[in-house]
């Protein structure tokens, strides 16, 4: 038993060496760096400072104007990534020619960086030369080229697309295990018993999919907290402030005003908001396999 | 005949007499030869080579590279390494650098940067070992002076990496295609009238652009539009205890903010769409004529006016700037870091070797203030258009003759002669980055973006305009009071 245990200990040490380098170490390094006044301009102000940097970050300037941002990326971002990826998967599910071609397409944003795909709906929407606007003035829809960028909900939307267009193909392929794992008799069973289409999808197919939904919200609004390259690449924050999420102003608190007290603050609190998402995953994962055995 | 043993015997008698006689010999001799040899060593061998780091962002890597070489070919006792810190990572780069103790001994820095790792004691003034570095700022034009001078200990830190400004420029053909002739506007007033007589006679939709997006922001769209609008002297911005001095209706910086909301919502001879222009953006939209004015980087013309570089090309002029003529100076200078000075004083000339044949006066790359030559800052002048803020260098025929391709080195001239040092107005100081937002966000870009975007009105009130200048006044204060200050 002891050897055992030796043996699964040097087993796992590839795994736990970079988790605890990469992964626990700047955690547990973050949190502590929050507590200190540590900015680099001001290396002679270096001290422990408690949770100052947390009351003087939830005080600062961006601070309400990020969080609301931040909100209202989520709250708009994830039902469209539910709603677009469960209508995917369920068609991608179906049977009919081109269905394999039709879910390699979904894949293929998957593989397109954040940055990449940012710098291509800038490209689309820019306000001199975007393929938007073209089409807009063909269509006689606008009478000369506008700077959408430039106004907020416009901006804002743009990147929400650009954050759905990347992100969409893992939970539609969620979705899709999910789907092709929901027994065929159920769904003959209810034709027999004359359910139609809607009422066979609310008994059979979103009962089945309840776990997938839950893990695929939590993905997705971790995803969405930690969001910042489309962010970066399309508006830089903004028009005005509008689009600095908080994940932005982190960015910013770090790498151009270098103050690490500050940024380990923030970062702090989105991680530990991700790790209550984190639980409520592991919540769904459990659901979905006592389903999956029931 | 002696038997085989005797013959051992005497043999390993006369060994040991003779391993005695021979090894203590042996032992004079080779201490003699160690002695000698040790003195032949530390005369002939090479010294040992100084490995010196030199910090760029990623622009021209191949010129600077290919700058290195000829220096590490000439001095033998010197290697320099190129340490690319990326364009976009620069900064955060150069902090990661920093913060692990082992930054580059020299490296490129823009103002904002210089003043953080000042304020830090992290960063080395070259004066304190080298006094002649002063000479310098006597073939420097006024108005960058201060550039090279560390205001905490009022010393000169480094040399000029290069400079220039953000240059008024004027579309030609637009002007002669409105019926205005080819002179650009004396006054702001002028600017504006001339700016709507474009639009009027449809020649652009826009005939006014400003780089107001990315580092432009402070500098081209906010700084030049403030001081060519005002006859008022310096500081514009704070006075000598850097308290506020713009937050009233009718300062300088108000009515900058208002001229620029008027010109996109009342005129309409610009757009909303000026502050994402990025410098790439100012550049390409300038070469498509998308505009007829701006203030820009003067070596941006290098790029969109010589022959067959642009739609434009060959149209495009500088132009002193209409009203006060004032622009913002750009300069990027080489910033010694302590690692320059740590490894004593043999490593530190390396570094200040280096410094002089990258931003100073050299013959064959050897330092040579009285007859020596700015051999790359020249080279960078000539290869990439960049300008130069020493004086002699505005003497040098060759210099001026590659110019003439994309410019008139006369009007470029005249237009980089009125640059002021907009990053000391009076003094910089380490929250000022974070204050404007000066790559990005901060306290001021996102407010002033607010106003030109028409989000409190189109055109905002002047009401509106004084909130917004309290506002980022009281934040100011409450920086520079964080900052012990």
């Amino acid at each position: 038993m002891k050897g055992d245990l030796k043996d699964i200990s040097i087993g796992l040490l590839p795994a736990l060496i970079p988790l605890f380098l990469f992964g626990f170490y700047p955690l547990a390094y973050a949190a502590y760096v929050s507590l200190f006044r540590y900015n680099l301009k001001y290396p002679q102000q270096y001290g422990f400072v408690g949770p100052q940097n947390y009351v003087e970050v939830t005080q600062a300037y961006y601070f309400r104007g990020s969080l609301t941002s931040s909100i209202v990326f989520a709250v708009v971002a994830i039902p469209i990534i539910l709603v677009a990826s469960l209508a995917l998967a369920l068609l991608a599910a179906r049977k009919f020619r081109g269905a394999g071609f039709l879910q390699w397409l979904i894949l293929v944003p998957w593989g397109i960086p954040y940055v990449v795909a940012g710098l291509d709906w800038k490209w689309i929407f820019d306000s001199n030369y975007g393929l938007f606007n073209a089409v807009l003035l063909q269509l006689g829809i606008i009478e000369s080229y506008r700077p959408w960028l430039t106004i907020q909900w416009p901006a804002m939307i743009v990147i929400i697309m650009s954050f759905i267009w990347v992100t969409l193909p893992l939970p539609t392929l969620l979705f899709l295990a999910g789907i092709q794992s929901i027994p065929q008799e159920l769904y003959e069973a209810a034709m027999v018993d004359g359910a139609r289409a809607l009422a066979r999808f609310r008994a059979i197919t979103y009962t089945w999919l309840k776990p997938v939904f839950l893990i695929v919200i939590i993905l997705t609004t971790l995803m969405s907290i930690q969001v910042f390259d489309p962010i970066y690449v399309i508006t830089q924050g903004g028009p005005a402030d509008f689009t600095a999420l908080i994940s932005f102003y982190t960015f910013q608190e770090m790498f151009t005003f270098l103050d690490f007290g500050h940024a380990s603050a923030l970062a702090f609190m989105i991680f530990m908001v991700s790790i209550l998402l984190i639980f409520a995953y592991f919540y769904a994962l459990k659901m979905g396999r006592l389903r999956l055995r029931a | 005949m002696s038997s085989g043993k005797e013959q051992t015997k005497e043999q390993t008698t006369v060994s040991r007499r003779k391993f005695l006689k021979y090894g203590a010999g042996a032992v004079v001799v080779v201490a003699a030869a160690a002695a000698g040899g040790y003195y032949y060593y530390t005369t002939t061998l090479p010294p040992p080579v100084e490995e010196v780091e030199w910090g760029i962002w990623s622009w021209g890597v191949e010129l600077v590279q290919d700058n290195a070489r000829i220096f590490n070919e000439a001095n033998p006792d010197i290697h320099v390494k190129v340490g690319d810190y990326g364009l976009d990572t620069y900064a955060s780069g150069l902090a990661t650098a920093y913060s692990g103790g082992k930054p580059p001994e020299m490296h490129y820095s823009t103002p904002d940067i210089t003043i953080s790792y000042q304020n830090a004691k992290q960063t080395y003034d070259m004066e304190d070992a080298y006094p002649e570095i002063k000479n310098y700022l006597d073939d420097v034009f006024p108005g960058y002076r201060t550039g090279l001078v560390n205001p905490f200990s009022g010393k000169v830190y480094g040399l000029f990496y290069y400079s220039g400004g953000q240059t008024f420029c004027y579309n030609k053909r637009h002007l002669e295609a409105a019926g205005i002739g080819d002179e650009p506007p004396k006054t702001m007033e002028q600017l504006r009238e001339d700016a709507l007589e474009i639009k009027r006679k449809g020649v652009v939709e826009f005939p006014l652009g400003f780089f107001a997006g990315s580092w432009g922001f402070t500098e081209a769209a906010v700084y030049c539009t403030m001081m060519d609008l005002t006859d008022q002297e310096p500081p514009f911005m704070w006075d000598e205890d850097l308290k506020p001095i713009f937050n009233y209706k009718g300062s300088p910086l108000f009515n900058a903010l208002k001229y620029i909301g008027e010109a996109i919502w009342v005129d309409k001879t610009s757009t909303p769409a000026v502050v994402q222009y990025d410098e790439p953006t100012t550049v390409k939209v300038m070469g498509s004529g998308t505009h007829s004015y701006i203030w820009m980087p003067d070596y941006e013309l290098a790029f969109i006016n010589p022959p067959g570089t642009s739609a434009e090309a060959g149209n495009l002029k500088f132009a002193v700037a209409p009203g006060s003529g004032r622009i913002s100076s750009i300069y990027r200078t080489y910033v010694p870091s302590h690692t320059a000075n740590d490894l004593g004083a043999r490593h530190r000339d390396a570094v200040w070797r280096l410094m002089q044949f990258t931003g100073g006066k050299t013959t064959n790359t050897k330092p040579d203030f009285a007859n020596g030559k700015y051999q790359v800052v020249k080279r960078l002048a000539m290869q990439a258009g960049l300008a130069f803020p020493y004086i002699s260098m505005w003497e040098d025929q060759e210099i001026l003759d590659s110019m003439k391709a994309w410019c008139d080195p006369q009007a470029r001239g005249a237009a980089l002669a009125k640059a002021y040092d907009f990053f000391n107005d009076p003094k910089m100081t380490p929250w000022w980055d974070p204050w404007w937002g000066y790559w990005l966000g901060g306290v001021v870009r996102p407010k002033f973006h607010s106003i030109w975007l028409g989000e409190h009105g189109q055109p905002a009130s002047d009401d509106y305009i004084l909130q917004v200048l309290n506002d980022i006044a009281d934040e100011w204060t409450k920086m520079k009071t964080a900052a012990g200050a």
